[in-house]
């Protein structure tokens, strides 16, 4: 059976608000969409299992033109591109050697240092972060 | 000829129980799992594709420890489970995360299980 890869998100909060945290199985993932030029959303199966309306996590980043310093791009300058590139490299299940729970992004301002996957803020890229669960 | 191997339909599956008491038990293949979610301050909803296979999801309430407020805890929760579902690589695995009856936890972040529905 193909490991799974469990990818984790947080709000700009402290884990005490509905949906200030998800964690979703990476195999789950359907699609990622531009939804302005400093939004991408990402989305997902839902977790109430229908099957219908995905769950998504939509992240703000810099605007298509600001974003001209990051070369790990092969689309150039756009941050949409470097953001949904990082986030196929850390939910991908073939990584070797690495945990299986990947955090995507964490906006918690108080989490210990040094301690691994707990300390792990995620892509730098983003700047804020909005769970949809249905 | 050569013989076809017989495989289990869920050869190889990790399975994960989560118990609250003797009539609120959950026991399923860590595949069916849908994802988890923050439900307030030391509150945490685990979804589960639906075992009676109807579109809906078996939903199992959590507690988990807030002690400095500042929602730490629940993510090494989240840690915890991610790696209790993968399992240990070899088959046939079967994960207890939370027992509520026998006070069996598999993170000492985890306080109870509140509900299994």
């Amino acid at each position: 059976m193909r490991e799974e890869n469990y990818l984790y998100f947080a709000v700009a909060g402290d884990n005490d608000a509905d949906k200030d945290c998800a964690m979703f199985p990476a195999s789950t993932f359907r699609g990622a969409v531009t939804m302005s030029s400093t939004t991408t959303e990402f989305f997902f199966a839902p977790q109430d299992g229908t099957g219908t309306t995905a769950n998504g996590v939509l992240m703000t980043h810099a605007g298509v033109a600001s974003n001209n310093t990051d070369g790990s791009s092969a689309y150039g300058s756009a941050a949409h591109y470097t953001v949904m590139e990082k986030f196929a490299q850390l939910a991908s299940g073939n990584r070797k050697n690495t945990n299986n729970f990947t955090v995507i992004k964490d906006l918690n301002d108080n989490l210990p240092t040094n301690e691994g996957a707990i300390s792990a803020t995620g892509l730098s890229e983003v700047t804020a972060l909005t769970i949809t669960i249905d | 000829m050569a013989i076809q191997r017989s495989v289990p339909s869920h050869g190889g599956e990790t399975f994960v129980t989560l118990i609250k008491d003797n009539d609120e038990k959950f026991c399923g293949p860590a595949s069916n799992f849908l994802g988890l979610k923050c439900d307030g301050a030391g509150s945490m909803k685990l979804r589960f594709e639906d075992i009676d296979g109807t579109a809906a999801a078996t939903v199992v309430d959590i507690t988990v420890t807030d002690t400095g407020g500042n929602g730490t805890e629940m993510k090494r929760v989240c840690q915890a489970i991610a790696n209790a579902m993968v399992g240990y690589g070899i088959q046939g695995k079967y994960v207890k995360i939370a027992d509520d009856l026998t006070d069996e936890f598999i993170h000492p972040d985890i306080l109870s299980v509140d509900a299994v529905a």
